[in-house]
């Protein structure tokens, strides 16, 4: 189900107010750090116009620290309460396309046939997400070579594109069609033509030859083994970033923490595979002990070893990785430049 | 039983800690009883499978069940007392709380495993998740031609299980144990001084009609399974317990992932044939 409408950038504002009433509004915002993804309480706070901001809304369903459940101890006897799974529905307004096929690649690793994690689950039911197509990309932004684009529609409820003084609007799927209200105006064949010039254009921008063709020529082990992985790992400090900006990475551990009166709590915090200390078994065996393997492994989980359990990389190609790199690594070349010998 | 069990997987199941007993200076296995009597009469997993161990408010790590499937109501867990949650378990008195989720991770090839001779080849704490295996064994017996357990410890302080190795295995008809420790001051009835070389010297595996399982540090690994080649094993009947952390359990934090393949669901037991084709990272 696809239909298309106009809204004007000023009544943004108050389609976004008419939202709040019914939905909690997540929205870029230039909040004097960084560009983030807020609750808002004014349709006027969201803004319009942004570049790609330093983290997607992964954090609202897979949250930097997650509550899984709290205990109580009584005299001995303890009771397991698992977290409450919210209620209320939410819009994100602001979207970058590539973000919402992230969610749709965190949904695979999320979303198990033998196991679900009730709580992203849930998060994912309960949001509308509005996506903002990125006509101007930005320079990193290499996310039609990643299998995704400025205006990937897919994962997304509505995509907006930027037409100056209004948005030409496309409404993707029922949850879009809900929230669609008497601001919006009738689509006009001349926006539709400037859309697909717009796309055009912005996919033309977003890309890089990853030239991974030459991948199907060797075998996984052969590619893990390349002398290669052993030089471009060496300007990597192992800060881990490149995770946690990633909008895709779902990598985690958990923590208790005790709290007076009996109580105590369990909660998922976000992890890094760089750490050394990340794949130590429990009686303290590391399958990846140096930096070497553990950058090694990073790079090809989404590049092969994801792709071969999926059939999709386990990237977007948003280009954060390589933005918030303190060693200014670059991951499309080092996936472009694999040497096979 | 690939799959926990509840619809919440994060969510363990609140046990009652019956009986502890040492196994030597470094582990000991603990007795648990679930809370729930109906889940406790009806809780069911494979030899090879962990469990998820919390001690609430200090954390959870994964260890294997070491009792035989057949024991109804308890379950036995074995546990490294150096460890974050066994330096508490030690701690806890009898009646004291406990959350287990699981089971997790395929386990060993049971099915597979009927009507064969099966070698159980374990170094140190290698013998843990073979454990529960042996026991299997012991209380269907008919179902094996033979059991061969072929132990090796650094040292006579790091045998494990004595009682079962030097007792109820030891004396059973269908089993036949090796137990060798590297150093060894004066030679015993059952325990004799060896390496991984005269261990299988002495225990002579023959491949026809047989499995082999094989679980103890990545050098004990690469030298059993270059031994069991060198006899004709074939790789589809040689199953190795790859060394992998445990965190979720059910595939989504990523802490045991080797290649394409979550070892926390359908690992740790893995056939020479699926190892050749992934990193070599054990």
């Amino acid at each position: 189900m696809i239909h298309d409408a106009v809204l004007l950038k000023p009544k943004v504002k108050y389609w976004l107010d008419n939202l709040l009433g019914k939905y909690e509004v997540i929205a870029p915002v230039d909040t004097g750090r960084m560009i983030e993804y807020v609750p808002i309480s004014r349709g006027e706070d969201a803004l319009l116009e942004f570049g790609t901001p330093p983290l997607s809304p992964k954090g609202y369903f897979f949250p930097k620290s997650d509550l899984m459940f709290s205990t109580q101890s009584h005299r001995g006897a303890v009771t397991v309460q698992p977290a409450p799974i919210e209620a209320r529905e939410r819009v994100i307004f602001g979207v970058r396309p590539f973000d919402a096929r992230a969610l749709l690649i965190m949904d695979k690793q999320l979303i198990r046939q033998n196991a679900v994690d009730v709580y992203y689950q849930a998060r994912r039911q309960r949001t509308t997400l509005v996506g903002i197509g990125a006509h101007k990309p930005d320079v990193l932004d290499f996310s039609v070579s990643a299998g995704s684009g400025p205006f990937d529609e897919d994962g997304l409820d509505m995509l907006f594109y930027d037409m100056e003084k209004e948005f030409y609007v496309m409404v993707l799927t029922e949850k879009g069609k809900k929230i669609v209200d008497d601001n919006f105006a009738p689509a006009e064949e001349h926006h539709r033509k400037l859309a697909r010039e717009m796309k055009q254009r912005a996919e033309e921008k977003a890309k890089y030859d990853l030239n991974m063709e030459r991948w199907k020529r060797y075998t996984p082990l052969e590619i893990f083994q390349l002398p290669y992985w052993s030089e471009v790992y060496l300007p990597c400090i192992e800060c881990g970033a490149c995770t946690f900006v990633c909008p895709t990475t779902v990598y985690s551990r958990t923590v208790d923490v005790e709290e007076e009166g009996g109580r105590g709590k369990r909660v998922r915090v976000w992890d890094s595979p760089y750490l050394e200390r990340f794949a130590v078994t429990t009686e303290g065996y590391n399958p990846r002990p140096t930096l070497r393997d553990r950058f090694r492994d990073w790079v090809l989980e989404k590049f092969l070893f994801f792709p071969l359990e999926t059939g999709v990389l386990n990237c977007v190609g948003c280009g954060r990785c390589i933005q918030h790199c303190p060693t200014q690594i670059d991951f499309r070349k080092i996936i472009a430049n694999v040497r096979f010998e | 039983m690939g799959a926990l069990r509840r619809t919440n997987v994060f969510i363990p199941d609140v046990a009652v800690l019956e009986k502890k007993k040492q196994e030597n200076a470094q582990m000991a296995t603990f007795t648990f009883r679930f809370l729930d009597a109906l889940l406790a009469r009806s809780f069911d997993f494979l030899p090879g499978q962990l469990t998820l161990l919390s001690v609430f408010g200090v954390g959870e790590e994964a260890w294997f069940y070491t009792s035989s499937p057949t024991s109804r109501g308890m379950v036995d867990v074995t546990v490294s007392l150096n460890s974050r949650t066994g330096s508490y378990l030690a701690l806890m008195e009898r009646g004291q709380m406990v959350g287990l989720r699981g089971p997790s991770g395929m386990g060993l090839p049971l099915q597979l495993a009927k009507g064969r001779r099966v070698y159980l080849i374990a170094q140190n704490s290698g013998l843990v998740p073979l454990r529960s295996f042996a026991n299997y064994a012991v209380d269907q017996p008919t179902e094996f031609e033979r059991i061969i357990v072929m132990n090796l410890v650094d040292r006579e302080s790091s045998l494990l299980f004595s009682d079962e190795l030097f007792g109820v295995w030891m004396g059973h008809s269908i089993f036949e144990v090796y137990v060798m420790s590297q150093e060894l001051e004066r030679e015993r009835e059952g325990l004799k001084r060896g390496d991984v070389n005269y261990l299988f010297e002495t225990a002579n595996p023959q491949p026809e009609n047989s499995l082999a399982f094989v679980a103890g540090s990545p050098d004990f690994l690469h030298a059993c399974v270059k031994h069991l080649v060198q006899r004709n094993f074939r790789d589809a009947h040689i199953f190795v317990f790859i060394p992998r952390k445990f965190s979720c359990g059910f595939g989504i934090c990523g802490g045991c992932k080797l290649g394409e393949r979550y070892v926390c669901v359908d690992g740790p037991v893995y056939s020479m044939t699926e190892l050749r084709k992934l990193p070599p990272e054990f």
